[in-house]
């Protein structure tokens, strides 16, 4: 007659149980230790069926072997990843003839199995039942005890708090041993955790139990964590879910050491991790953040000499206009702006620039005479930033500031314009003032400091 | 060399094949001439391994021949879930192969063969462990640590009478329920497709199953203790 257990046993040796149904195996396995030998057993039987009736036979067996041999850059030996000093064994002179084995030796194998299948059946919905029958809560305390000052999240001695089993970790909940003092936390599971003299830590939950190592130091003997445990410092977490490690923490250092089991270390600004078996890893505080950078110099671009010209044309004619606008045609329409052969109304520069914010300054001067209508426009990535007015007879060096916003590579254009009709006098040519118009820049500035001054 | 080692070594190796013989035939071995045959292939076998140490690759073969049912087995049945017991019986040869120089003659060589095949489970039994989701499927997590720490721990016998006891006793089946289990685990077949194939309902391979196994269960468990061992 088939009871449940031999129903999932054998659906599980076939292949055929679902998740739930080995989750519903395990916590059996934990609540009935004949039931874990007996799946033990089974499976030992299942792969001995294996091994007698689907080994390959022994020609092919052998001729494989002999195959490697022959050539071993075709074995898959490159997965052996010990060393070979711990692979090949010193010569066995004595024969070791068969021999009853204990029974103790596989039940202790066994009894880690039926814990560590309790804490994971209890992630799997199975409650499992606790010294009291009832559920267990990881984050349940068994004691506390020693002779350090416990202090609960809200001020209150945990001591007090948890005089019996089953009291339940708040966030924030804090144990300190002062110099000479000892402290002890023993979880339900069994996990307990061993503070030296003048260490604190808090007790937090969150996905699993939290132990945060504020100062001093720490060895804990972790039990199987159906949800992994974490230790952390300001340096570096350590995550485990069994083992039996120590801990302790300085202002510039962290320091693990792993006698059982695995556990991963992370730094505490997750750059780094390693996986710790057996050894110990160390994390150290990581360098002071360099200075905060000085603002980038800013970006000058030097136009030197360079003259924008908007030459015109206006109602008069003969040879005042051609003398001061040589070979230009009379004939063109009036107020009609021209670029020079030589020079022109725009200048424009592409350059690569950091993604974000800038303001170009530009500097100008304006040498037209006796009129306020001649202007130029910043024109950055054919969007006009900024529209300068002239100051006529100013002819001083001003600056002007545009601020636009760059995608990395932008174009900053100069233009010349002018818009009305020029007052006779303008059109007076001189040697120093040969053209009507004339915009001079000389330097163009881009900067991302917003309190750059440029100099006079 | 310990004659002793290599005729045993050999009894195992014979009675073994002459035992899955039998489950062929129907006919029990019954182990004639097993101390002739011992000193024979025990003479041969140490004559092949100090070829091998000379540098002969091909009389590896008889070594292979006279201990690949020993380590096989013995694997087998230590292996976890998701282990490839016949890899690691392949590497333990290949590893010994390599490090025959190392071996001293006059020694146990079954021993020091079995130890290589240890040590070489237990690495793959912490590589598979560690790529293992406990949460997600822990009987196989369990079961690898388990016998993780079986090898660790049990390493003390260079035989597997559990195989030995099997098959003896898959010699005492019904020839219905051999041919049942030599179904289900030579073409490992899916239960449905076992039962397509017999003409039964899936639940009712699963029972006859589930029969065979713990007759065969009974009988290991009579056989080892009556020899004071636990399967």
């Amino acid at each position: 007659m088939m009871d449940r257990v031999d129903t999932l046993l054998s659906e599980w040796l076939d292949g055929e149980l679902d998740a739930a149904g080995r989750q519903e195996l395990a916590a059996m396995a934990n609540a009935d230790p004949a039931i874990a030998e007996r799946l033990r057993r089974l499976y030992r039987q299942h792969r001995g069926l294996a091994a007698v009736f689907a080994q390959a036979d022994e020609d092919t067996f052998t001729r494989r072997i002999l195959a490697d041999i022959a050539a071993p850059a075709d074995t898959n030996q490159a997965e052996v990843n010990i060393p070979e000093a711990e692979l090949i064994p010193a010569p066995l002179r004595t024969s070791r003839r068969l021999r009853p084995m204990p029974a103790r030796r596989s039940s202790r194998a066994f009894a880690w199995f039926a814990t560590a299948a309790a804490l994971v059946a209890a992630v799997g919905g199975y409650l499992v039942l606790a010294e009291r029958g009832g559920p267990v809560d990881d984050r349940r305390i068994a004691d506390v005890s020693g002779t350090g000052a416990v202090w609960s999240a809200h001020g209150q001695a945990l001591l007090e708090r948890l005089p019996t089993k089953g009291g339940i970790v708040v966030d924030g909940d804090r144990v300190v041993t002062g110099t000479g003092a000892s402290a002890r936390v023993r979880y339900l599971d069994g996990t307990t955790i061993d503070l030296t003299a003048d260490s604190t830590v808090l007790l937090t939950m969150a996905d699993g139990k939290r132990v945060r190592l504020v100062s001093g130091g720490l060895r804990a003997e972790v039990s199987p964590q159906p949800r992994p445990m974490e230790f952390t410092s300001d340096h570096a977490t350590a995550t485990v879910l069994g083992t039996r490690l120590s801990l302790s923490t300085s202002a510039d250092i962290t320091k693990l050491s792993v006698d059982e089991g695995q556990v991963r270390f992370t730094r505490a600004d997750g750059s780094s991790h390693m996986i710790v078996a057996g050894g110990s890893a160390e994390a150290k505080a990581p360098p002071p953040p360099p200075p905060p950078a000085a603002p980038a110099p800013p970006q000058v671009i030097e136009v030197e000499n360079f003259t924008s010209i908007l030459g015109l044309i206006g109602r008069a004619t003969g040879p005042t206009k051609s003398a001061f606008i040589e070979g230009l045609p009379t004939t063109a329409p009036r107020d009609t702006a021209i670029a020079v052969p030589g020079v022109g109304t725009t200048i424009s520069h592409r350059l690569d620039l950091t993604a974000g914010d800038w303001i170009a300054w530009v500097r100008w001067r304006d040498d037209t005479q006796k009129t306020k209508r001649v202007s130029f426009e910043i024109v950055i990535d054919g969007k006009i930033a900024a529209t300068v007015r002239g100051a006529g007879t100013s002819a001083t060096w001003k600056w002007s500031k545009a601020a636009f916003s760059s995608t990395g590579r932008s174009e900053i254009a100069l233009r010349s314009t002018f818009a009305g009709v020029l007052a006779p006098a303008s059109r007076k040519a001189t040697p120093e003032h040969p053209y009507d118009v004339v915009n001079r820049f000389d330097r163009i500035v881009l900067t991302r400091d917003k309190a750059y001054v440029p100099p006079p | 060399m310990s004659s002793g080692t290599i005729t045993w070594a050999y009894a195992y190796t014979r009675e073994l094949d002459l035992g899955f013989h039998s489950l062929a035939t129907g006919i029990p071995y019954h182990g004639h001439g097993r101390r002739t045959a011992r000193r024979m292939i025990g003479n041969e076998v140490e004559s092949a391994i100090e070829r091998c140490r000379g540098g002969d690759s091909d009389a590896f073969g008889a070594v292979v021949s006279a201990y690949h049912r020993m380590v096989r087995s013995w694997v087998a049945i230590r292996c976890p879930p998701d282990v490839d017991a016949e890899d690691i019986a392949h590497k333990a040869f290949i590893k010994s192969f390599e490090h025959i120089g190392e071996y001293q003659p006059g020694t146990n060589f079954a021993a020091w063969l079995l130890a290589i095949a240890r040590n070489l489970l237990l690495a793959e039994c912490k590589r598979v462990r560690s790529r293992q989701d406990s949460n997600r499927d822990y009987l196989a997590h369990a079961l690898t640590l388990a016998q993780e720490r079986a090898l660790a721990d049990e390493f003390d016998s260079e035989d597997e009478p559990m195989v030995e006891a099997l098959r003896d006793c898959l010699t005492r089946l019904e020839p219905t329920d051999l041919d049942l289990v030599r179904q289900r685990y030579d073409g490992a077949h899916p239960i449905a497709t076992l039962a397509a194939d017999l003409g039964k309902t899936p639940g009712a391979v699963k029972k006859w199953l589930f029969t065979v196994r713990r007759k065969l269960q009974d009988c290991i468990g009579r056989k080892l203790g009556a020899a004071g061992m636990r399967s």
